[in-house]
């Protein structure tokens, strides 16, 4: 539905994107993850038609967005980023004024105004001024204005930016809602969002693709190793040199402060010591039974253990980190 | 989904224009609840009033003197109202419009560049035209009920006096011609910026310049260039009842480039780089 080949766009002697390549097939939703300034809006822009891009080639639903930008503005709804809405409209005459410029009019117009407004939860303040509404009634209305209509894509520009957290998960639910029909994009520099909302990701950095996939893929493909948090009753000297023996295990890290007794931290260690410890594994090494029966057999107790993978956001920071500051992996 | 499939489930607008009228009735409405206008109006209104009493006043007072006076005949063109209220009522209303226009044009397209709407309305399937000429017809529609308010004038001095009315009417394109040139300079002067000060202060500085020039430059080829090109050297005749046809084309022709060059700076991000 979507289509993006080798996009590159260039303001003077500055590259906004560089080469990007992507596809977004029909009625999947795309979350576009990048920093601030990695070249999301200017993509999105391009796809709108808005801007053109300096090399490479977009379509929409079929439509080259530079050589038949209209056929592709008739079957898009854009919502900008910070969602601008014109003050002095009502709600409903907001909706109803784009849903004209979509070439709907009278019964068919109300018809599609009415759903846009049903869909966006915006039936309570249908006929208030804009500017009198709060932030998340204005983004929902500038959201209603990209859906009047039923365009086939959507392209939302960080769509949940400024709003409190509820309003951030309402609105995340109606766009998962809306993709039920439709193509979506949607780009945010917020992590949770893509793994929350998404059923691929592409991340960017510096104009150009880090990473795409699933948000799962994303993290397995991305992730080098696996973490495990160990709670172990012992001495910690003694602890953390079991489990360094353990094959495979690349680090062990005993983690914050002492928690033993209720006497407080300055508490020497004993073997009563209770200790988090953090074990880094090598990828694709289940040695969940080797590290219990080690810790076991070394005589020591066993409290707890769980395995914490990266989070999408580890690999986020990671991939941005080493596309912008050469390759880097600590530890 | 193949590209012709998609192309006919896309929808159509309904007849060409109808995206126009969508352009501008929301600016209409968008008018109607802008304070600004309110002001321009009142603006407009009082300072064309109180012009429209100093003018009269000035008026009678030289019609008595001139009854007073020994040889009446010398003064004949005292008595003339067309001459003494008429064109010089079209003179301050051509000011006070020069002043007006800006004020009523500045918002069109800075403000919706500033708040970002702007980037919305051009991902729909408007085109540029749809949008300036929908936003001009606007503009024109407030300024010409502003003129429409003035017919007042007119039919107050007939009232007590008989001005020529071939001459009032000619008054009226003039102000109507001179009004387009001004909407579509301040239109394009509201494409240039986002801020919508320095489109008020584009438009009326630019438009003063074009009233000038003619008086600026008189000799040589530049003073006839000046003269061509000078909004003051083109509505003169209309003050003396003349609907030359040169005239009407320097207006009309003023009016379409202006909106020309709008819809080429709301191209040109098409393709500046």
């Amino acid at each position: 539905m979507i289509e993006v080949r080798n996009l590159t766009k260039t303001y003077g002697d500055t590259v906004a994107v560089h080469g990007i390549s992507f596809r977004v097939p029909e009625g999947r939703i795309l979350g576009f993850l990048g920093p601030n300034g990695a070249g999301k809006t200017t993509t999105m822009r391009i796809l709108t038609g808005y801007t053109p891009p300096t090399r490479g080639s977009a379509s929409v639903g079929g439509y080259d967005v530079v050589r038949q930008p209209r056929q592709v503005r008739r079957i898009i709804g854009y919502l900008p980023e910070n969602a601008p809405v014109y003050g002095e409209m009502t709600v409903r005459g907001f909706v109803g004024f784009f849903a004209e410029t979509k070439g709907l009019a009278g019964a068919a117009l109300r018809r599609a105004v009415g759903q846009a407004l049903d869909e966006c939860g915006l039936e309570s303040v249908a006929d208030r001024l804009l500017m009198n509404l709060s932030k998340g009634f204005r983004q929902r209305a500038a959201l209603a204005q990209a859906v009047v209509g039923d365009p086939k894509v959507l392209i939302l520009d960080e769509p949940t930016v400024g709003l409190d957290p509820v309003q951030i998960r309402e609105i995340r639910g109606l766009i998962r809602g809306m993709a039920e029909r439709r193509t979506v994009i949607l780009s945010t520099h917020i992590l949770p969002e893509a793994s929350l909302t998404c059923s691929r990701v592409v991340i960017i950095a510096r104009g150009r693709v880090v990473a795409s996939g699933t948000p799962e893929n994303i993290h397995s493909t991305l992730q080098e190793s696996n973490r495990m948090t160990l709670l172990v009753r012992g001495l910690p000297d003694k602890v953390e040199k079991v489990l360094t023996e353990v094959p495979h295990v690349q680090k062990v890290r005993r983690e914050g402060a002492s928690r033993t007794h209720e006497e407080g931290m300055e508490k020497p260690f004993t073997p009563r010591t209770i200790e988090e410890y953090q074990v880094r594994v090598e990828k694709d090494h289940d040695i969940r039974a080797e590290l219990a029966a080690a810790v076991v057999g070394a005589g020591l107790d066993l409290l707890e253990m769980r395995s914490v993978g990266l989070s999408l956001e580890d690999v986020f920071v990671h991939t941005i980190t080493d596309e912008t500051e050469g390759v880097r992996h600590d530890g | 989904m193949t590209a012709s499939a998609t192309a006919a489930a896309a929808p159509r607008s309904r007849r060409p224009g109808a995206l126009v009228l969508t352009v501008f009735r929301r600016e209409i409405r968008q008018y109607f609840q802008t304070p600004g206008t309110y002001v321009a109006l009142a603006f407009f209104l009082l300072l064309s009033g109180a012009f429209f009493v100093l003018i009269v006043g000035q008026f009678v007072e030289d019609s008595a003197r001139a009854l007073a006076a020994a040889t009446p005949s010398e003064n004949a063109a005292a008595l003339n109202v067309t001459q003494q209220v008429v064109t010089q009522l079209f003179q301050v209303l051509n000011f006070l419009l020069l002043v007006v226009a800006p004020m009523l044009t500045m918002r069109l397209i800075a403000e919706e560049k500033r708040s970002g709407t702007f980037e919305m309305l051009v991902s729909t399937p408007l085109g540029n035209w749809d949008i300036l000429i929908g936003k001009y017809l606007a503009a024109l529609a407030v300024c010409a009920a502003l003129l429409a308010v003035c017919v007042a004038y007119p039919i107050v001095c007939a009232t007590y006096s008989r001005p020529e009315w071939p001459v009032v009417w000619s008054c009226y394109l003039g102000l109507a011609l001179i009004v387009a040139a001004y909407a579509a300079f301040g239109l394009f002067a509201s494409a240039l910026t986002e801020s919508q000060i320095a489109a008020a202060v584009i438009s009326f500085v630019g438009l003063l310049v074009f009233q000038m020039i003619g008086y600026l430059f008189k000799a040589g080829t530049l003073g006839l260039a000046a003269g061509a090109l000078s909004i003051g050297s083109h509505s003169d005749n209309f003050t003396q009842g003349l609907v030359s046809l040169s005239d009407v084309v320097y207006f009309v022709v003023f009016s379409i480039f202006f909106l020309f060059l709008a819809a080429q700076i709301l191209d040109s991000r098409r393709w500046r780089a």
